[in-house]
């Protein structure tokens, strides 16, 4: 799907979401949640002064999705988002805690690898942040060795000019002697030029690398926000399950203190219930998916990360090498040039 | 400097007298640009510092304040003595305001200038100018009030000269006299150096545009590889490990290679571009002298048409005994003596060009093979710190 669609969607869920959880008789009243809604610091990008008082449930909400970004739940900035990531499953952990509803064992554990991945992902943004900057170097940097070079080259062009009109020219010993050093200078110079624009093609072809990994950033982020994505649905259907119960225990209770029968609250009863096993269900798949995610979000990471350090050191080999082999070139025709023109050195150098 | 043998191959600013003691000699630096003034009136003024031991020259060492426009009333002053020679040329005079005083363009200019001076003072025939002596010697006070005094008058006789020959080949136009139709010598050999000198200045312009976008480059390539160096660090930093540490290296080698591409820029605008830059002007300087010789021919054609239409004259009037033949005598005679005159100028003129042609030919061998050697060094040394630089990490990475 599209970015801004995902993220739009992502806004209206989050804020469902929060809805919900100030509802919650307990969650409601927590002092996490009264944290998370008030502190202005929160993430660089939540402000108080954005917020519009809901009428409805008396409480400050978030009317922009500035904590969405790039389709990665607190992603900017990494601290923030962290912060901002524990706060929700600080809150989950009191809804479980307080409700004592189906407090599936994998719970806790969703904390913690929570915590791992984040630290990955915060990693991963560093990464892609500095690949941008390289990148954009490493480019200018091919470019300046390939004008150096193709400058070197002109040069020793016009040099060969000035040769040749001199010999033609020359009416004198001095006048030859000139044009022949020129030529020489001229004849280094061309040469020099060419070993110039083959190191930068060999130069263009190491620092692809960079290029490469800087372009996997876009699919490793599409993963992450899967990832994001398929626990949100998780969290979102175990709310649903809690405000669906929340429904029943007030029907009950309001049945109880009328004698008799009610026919319409059994039934409704009996609607909700049935609302509760179709989306128990649908949290189950959701479960399945998140996991299912989380494993290959892992192994991709691992995969990734170890073929990058492979590259990488292979890029820095080659790049070095290939300046270390021209270079020496070079200079060994430099300085064959300056003993053929010793005789011309300032005396006493 | 002056060394008693024929001039020295190559002229520099660098100090150290090539003669042994009890030689004559002497030896100008032209030393110190201090900025004087404000603004618009503000100016440069330099040291020069003359060491000599002949007695001319108020030796062993006498310091004067100088700056530039003193230097070109020298120029201007031996450009109108001494037709003939080619005058050592000036560096630019600079008409734009905001470059003018950076660091670079003063170094640049102060060096032209001690070059310039120590060519004059190395010349077999310029040395002996009375004009450098009171350029060398003379207070600041009355240099200041030559050279204003006389200010007004050369600014327009060498815009004149320059002005004129744009075109030395084909419009010598004499404005004065109103003839139309130019008087060249028909020389072939003259005509064939004309063409050479011409071509020659082209051929020259493009190498010098070459060599500054040289040293555009080596600059350009400086500041990206220290850009370059910089982002590896950050990405080092980012990685950690011993990759991370890697990258720092490689990071930090770039910046210090950074630095050497820049040295090696300004070493190539000094002793590359520079010399180049005066080639050029001493091919103008003998374009100059090409005008002069010019004007001195096109006066000894005329004056020796005068003559013979004044002879021719005056022999009618001596057949018809007539009283104004005396007169005519006279006249014919003083014309005869103006154009004798002329004629030796202008032969004196070419026989001068032919011996400065000679310098000029050597000179220039020594100057470009000095530029060409200092440039196969200086590359040489760079392409070597650039290799070592870069080895010095290859243990790392290998062990990685």
């Amino acid at each position: 799907m599209q970015r801004h669609e995902f993220v739009e969607q992502r806004r209206i869920a989050l804020e469902k979401y929060l809805r919900r959880l100030a509802a919650h008789p307990v969650v409601g009243h927590s002092e996490e949640l009264r944290t998370f809604l008030r502190a202005p610091a929160l993430t660089s990008s939540y402000s108080q002064t954005d917020s519009e008082v809901d009428s409805e449930e008396g409480l400050p909400v978030p009317s922009r999705p500035q904590v969405v970004r790039d389709g990665m739940v607190g992603s900017v900035p990494a601290k923030g988002g962290r912060d901002f990531f524990g706060m929700f499953s600080n809150i989950k952990q009191t809804v479980v805690n307080g409700l004592g509803v189906g407090g599936s064992v994998a719970v806790p554990k969703l904390l913690e690898e929570d915590k791992d991945f984040l630290v990955k992902k915060a990693k991963v943004l560093d990464l892609s942040q500095q690949l941008t900057t390289i990148s954009q170097q490493a480019e200018t940097l091919v470019k300046a060795q390939q004008d150096m070079g193709e400058t070197m080259g002109e040069m020793g062009m016009t040099f060969v000019k000035l040769s040749k009109f001199e010999t033609e020219q020359s009416k004198s010993e001095s006048q030859t002697l000139r044009a022949d050093v020129t030529r020489q200078f001229a004849l280094t110079a061309v040469k020099v030029s060419r070993l110039q624009r083959a190191l930068n093609s060999q130069t263009v072809i190491h620092l692809d690398t960079l290029h490469e990994y800087l372009g996997l950033m876009i699919p490793i982020n599409n993963a992450f926000s899967d990832r994001a994505n398929a626990l949100n649905t998780v969290q979102t259907l175990s709310a649903d399950i809690m405000s669906l119960n929340a429904r029943i225990n007030k029907l009950e209770a309001a049945s109880a203190k009328v004698f008799g029968q009610d026919r319409t609250k059994t039934s409704k009863i009996e609607e909700l219930r049935e609302n509760i096993r179709f989306t128990e269900d649908a949290k189950n798949n959701a479960i399945r998916q998140y996991e299912r995610i989380k494993e290959n979000n892992k192994s991709e990471l691992q995969r990734i990360e170890k073929e990058r350090r492979s590259d990488f050191q292979a890029m820095l080999k080659g790049f070095v090498n290939s300046q270390v082999t021209y270079s020496q070139r070079m200079a060994v025709e430099w300085e064959k040039l300056a003993e053929e023109t010793k005789q011309y050195a300032r005396p006493g150098h | 400097m002056i060394s008693t043998e024929s001039d020295p191959p190559a002229e520099t600013s660098s100090p150290g007298p090539r003669s042994p003691s009890g030689q004559p000699f002497v030896m100008i630096s032209v030393t110190e640009p201090v900025k004087m003034g404000t603004g618009v009136q503000s100016y440069i003024s330099y040291r020069v510092i003359t060491k000599s031991n002949m007695t001319e020259f108020e030796g062993p060492e006498k310091i004067v304040i100088r700056r530039y426009s003193d230097f070109e009333w020298l120029h201007d002053k031996l450009a109108e003595k001494y037709k003939g020679i080619f005058i050592p040329p000036l560096p630019e005079k600079s008409a734009v305001e905001k470059f003018r005083f950076s660091a670079e363009f003063i170094e640049m200019r102060r060096q032209a200038l001690d070059v310039f001076i120590n060519r004059i003072a190395s010349h077999p025939v310029l040395r002996k100018s009375e004009d450098l002596r009171t350029f060398l010697l003379e207070e600041e006070e009355r240099m200041e009030r030559i050279r204003s005094i006389e200010a007004g008058i050369f600014s327009k006789k060498s815009s004149d000269i320059f002005q004129m020959f744009k075109d030395v080949q084909s419009k010598v136009s004499d404005v004065v006299l109103g003839k139309e139709k130019p008087v060249e010598e028909s020389d072939p050999e003259y005509e064939k150096l004309k063409n050479y000198i011409f071509e020659l200045e082209n051929h020259l312009a493009e190498t010098q545009k070459q060599a500054f976008r040289l040293v555009k480059r080596h600059r350009d390539l400086g500041q990206s590889l220290g850009d370059f160096g910089k982002a590896m660090k950050l990405l080092g930093a980012c990685e950690g490990e011993s990759l991370g540490k890697a990258f720092s290296d490689l990071g930090s080698k770039g910046e210090i290679l950074s630095l050497k591409l820049q040295k090696e820029a300004h070493n190539l605008l000094m002793n590359f571009e520079e010399p180049l830059k005066d080639y050029v002007r001493a091919v103008q300087s003998i374009k100059a002298t090409m005008a002069d010789r010019a004007n001195a021919f096109r006066q000894h054609c005329e004056l020796a048409e005068t003559t013979k239409l004044k002879e021719i004259n005056l022999d009618k009037l001596m057949l018809m005994h007539s009283e104004r033949a005396r007169e005519a005598e006279i006249d014919f005679k003083e014309s005869k003596a103006d154009s004798e005159e002329a004629t030796k100028r202008f032969e004196a003129i070419v026989k001068t060009m032919n011996e400065e042609l000679a310098r000029f030919q050597e000179q220039k061998t020594a100057d470009l093979g000095l530029a060409f050697h200092e440039f196969a060094k200086g590359q040489a040394k760079l392409a070597h710190d650039i290799a070592d630089a870069w080895r010095g990490v290859l243990p790392k990475l290998e062990a990685l």
